[in-house]
């Protein structure tokens, strides 16, 4: 029981929000993918233990907010845009 | 005293930037405010480079420094260091660039976006200034990209022409191709002295920290950055076989072909050159590299320049030549160091006159092709008179600054006493008197072939135009200063010598009968000149001269196939959301890996 434990389920945890981004089409269901994995970096921050490494998953939990709000606000105004939350249909710059 | 010199250093470099920011501003005040504004701010960086001058060439032994601390706890700082070079090089560009502004007032009267024009040529003196007078690599390169990035927005100045936004584009890509090669050097060596020297990063990117520490870097970190900073300078000096952005750029205003295409940043590659000779001279095959491509380059833009009928691409293919003169006094080793400089300074004048006579026939006759000018003489006495001493000057008759600074190059490349380098430099010479001779003849001489009748320019116009004339006829008589400073600084290979010394000296060398020779060869070549054209294999050759020796071909041809390349590679981009942010992810963790087994992180 330690270090590894942890580190075995960030990665598990990681792969759940790879997983999510590849193949959910929704694009409020991909930031919960994003969130997933950036909870796993602060997971296996938090195993290493340390002052240090709690400072920064305090920071990386900011950063986590400001990114949400910023991806939120981005879904919103494709739905605005496209009528739908559907990720497929930002593909139209693709020529 | 109110102005010490560290207070001037601190001048020259904010007027212009101050300038820049301030022109947008003047210019809601009304067009002649704004012009007379710019034109002030330019005469007062001249002044304050002027007044430093004195300062640095006599009294002072070593570099004039300063420092702004900019983020002491990490130890970024921004250090000035000024030694008889830097300080030539600035009074150049503020000089020129005050001059050059001056004519601009009836030159550029009636274009559109002056006022992005007047403020991209201050932040252009300012840049060219700053990158002169910086220690610092990294600080270096920075001013080194703004200075390219004014050419950019320069060349393509009118924006409604095509041609000219191509040309800057082309400019900005060929020269991106040595930047890049630039900035790989900084690192390299930035890599090397930090664990040779054990010094922090920002130290070791400082330029006289390298230069007292040569011996301590290891050779390989030397050589790899060495001939990056050759690549570097080719890109921005336009040698061979990166030359082809130059006689395109010459569709920029004239003006700016003046001041950036031929008397400053032109002159930046071989700066850097002439700067990091005392780091790269041990290199072997450092010196012959520049030798070569130097000599390489002078021969051939100086055929394309015999060949060219535009009046303005003549000039640029001369500046590509003359460019290569100082390369391959640079390639002479330390020994070349004087010659390249001090040609590097009547160049400057005598091209920035050259380019704003031919400024000055282009807006009296409307066209650049010199077949359709001819008999200019009587009308435009004064651009007559200015342009044959510039074109004196730049064929080497003796006693321009043209003569002295070329004759001093062949004196040295005498004294190495390897005759082939001497031979191809002594016939580019020849060459050199040839296509000047042609060029003046076509434009002011023979009968008139134009439309319109020309009448000399007006007085913003021919003020600077005398003022270089006479700069062309004296720039010469610095040379003992310029020496005496060098060597009082500590430069390797300088000799301290008077300027009679030097006349004596000159006119003891067997090179002076070399340089009297190929001149009047090249009298002599453009003389005989109907004979080529009526030869078939002549023609020939003037066909292949035009073409520019299939350069821009080749270029078209690897576009072309790296364009089919990146269609193929289109492939990968699906624009699928899913798979890019997937993408970054495990990008992201390849680096991570990558530092941690790699990186020495700990």
């Amino acid at each position: 029981m330690g270090i590894e434990l942890y580190l075995v389920f960030a990665v598990v945890i990681l792969g759940l929000g790879m997983y999510c981004i590849l193949t959910k089409k929704n694009i409020i269901k991909s930031l919960i993918g994003i969130s997933v994995m950036i909870k796993a970096g602060c997971l296996s921050f938090l195993a290493a233990g340390g002052a240090t490494a709690q400072v920064a998953v305090v920071i990386i939990i900011i950063f986590d907010a400001i990114m949400a709000a910023i991806f939120l606000s981005l879904a919103v105004n494709v739905y605005k845009q496209t009528g739908s939350l559907d990720i497929e249909a930002l593909k139209r710059l693709w020529g | 005293m109110l102005l010490d010199s560290t207070t001037l250093v601190w001048l020259a470099l904010t007027f212009p930037f101050i300038g820049t920011a301030l022109v947008p501003l003047f210019a809601k005040a009304g067009s002649k405010i704004r012009t007379w504004f710019a034109i002030i701010m330019g005469f007062l960086t001249a002044a304050t480079t002027l007044l430093l001058l004195p300062d640095i060439w006599f009294g002072r032994t070593q570099g004039l420094t300063a420092q702004f601390n900019w983020a002491e706890s990490i130890g970024l700082s921004f250090s000035v260091y000024i030694d008889p070079l830097s300080i030539m090089m600035a009074v150049i560009a503020g000089g020129i660039g005050s001059l050059v502004l001056l004519y601009s007032v009836k030159y550029m009267q009636g274009s559109n976006g002056l006022t992005r024009y007047y403020a991209l040529v201050l932040l252009f003196i300012g840049a060219m200034i700053g990158l002169v007078f910086v220690d610092n690599l990294l600080i270096l390169y920075f001013f080194w990209e703004a200075v390219g990035l004014c050419s950019y927005a320069l060349i393509g100045f009118n924006t409604t022409d095509p041609k000219a936004a191509n040309a800057g584009i082309k400019a900005l890509v060929i020269t991106r191709v040595g930047d890049i090669a630039f900035l790989i050097g900084i690192f390299v060596l930035a890599a090397g002295a930090m664990t040779a020297l054990h010094t922090g990063f920002w130290e070791s990117l400082s330029i006289q920290n390298l230069i007292q520490n040569v011996s301590l870097i290891p050779m390989n970190t030397l050589t790899i950055a060495g001939f990056c900073f050759i690549i570097g300078a080719i890109g921005k000096s336009a040698q061979v076989p990166l030359h082809v952005w130059l006689p395109d750029a010459m569709e920029a205003p004239t003006t700016i072909s003046a001041l950036i295409h031929a008397a400053t940043m032109v002159n930046a590659g071989v700066y850097l050159i002439a700067r990091s000779l005392p780091l790269f001279e041990s290199v072997p095959g450092w010196t012959t590299a520049l030798l070569c491509i130097g000599g390489l380059t002078a021969l051939l833009a100086a055929t394309m320049a015999l060949v060219e009928p535009d009046l303005k691409r003549v000039l640029a293919y001369s500046t590509v030549s003359q460019l290569g003169f100082m390369m391959f006094a640079l390639g002479l080793g330390s020994s070349g160091f004087v010659p390249a400089t001090f040609h590097l300074m009547s160049h400057a004048v005598f091209k920035a006159l050259l380019f704003l006579g031919a400024g000055a026939v282009i807006h009296a006759v409307g066209t650049r092709n010199m077949y359709e000018m001819g008999g200019l003489r009587k009308e435009m006495k004064l651009t007559y008179i200015t342009m044959v001493c510039g074109g004196m000057s730049l064929a080497g008759l003796i006693g321009f600054s043209g003569f002295w600074s070329k004759d001093l190059i062949l004196a040295e490349a005498f004294n190495e006493g390897n005759w082939f380098p001497l031979f191809v430099i002594a016939f580019t010479a020849m060459l050199t008197a040839a296509y000047t001779f042609r060029m003046i003849n076509l434009v002011f001489f023979g009968e008139n072939r134009r439309t319109k009748t020309a009448h000399d320019a007006p007085w913003p116009m021919t003020t600077p135009l005398i003022i270089l004339a006479v700069g062309s006829l004296i720039s010469w008589l610095s040379i003992g200063f310029l020496v005496r400073a060098y060597s009082s600084f500590g430069f390797q290979g300088v000799h301290a010598i008077s300027l009679s010394e030097f006349a004596i000296e000159t006119f003891s060398s067997w090179a002076v009968a070399i340089s009297i020779v190929a001149f009047l060869l090249g009298i002599g070549l453009f003389i005989v000149r109907k004979s080529y054209a009526a030869n078939p294999v002549g023609s020939k050759m003037i066909t292949i001269a035009r073409s520019g020796y299939g350069f821009d071909t080749a270029y078209a041809g690897i576009v072309k196939g790296f364009r089919k390349c990146t269609i193929w590679f289109r492939r990968t981009h699906t624009g699928d959301i899913n798979y890019n942010a997937a993408g970054i992810v495990i990008g992201l963790m390849i680096i991570l890996v990558l530092l941690v087994f790699f990186g020495g992180v700990r």
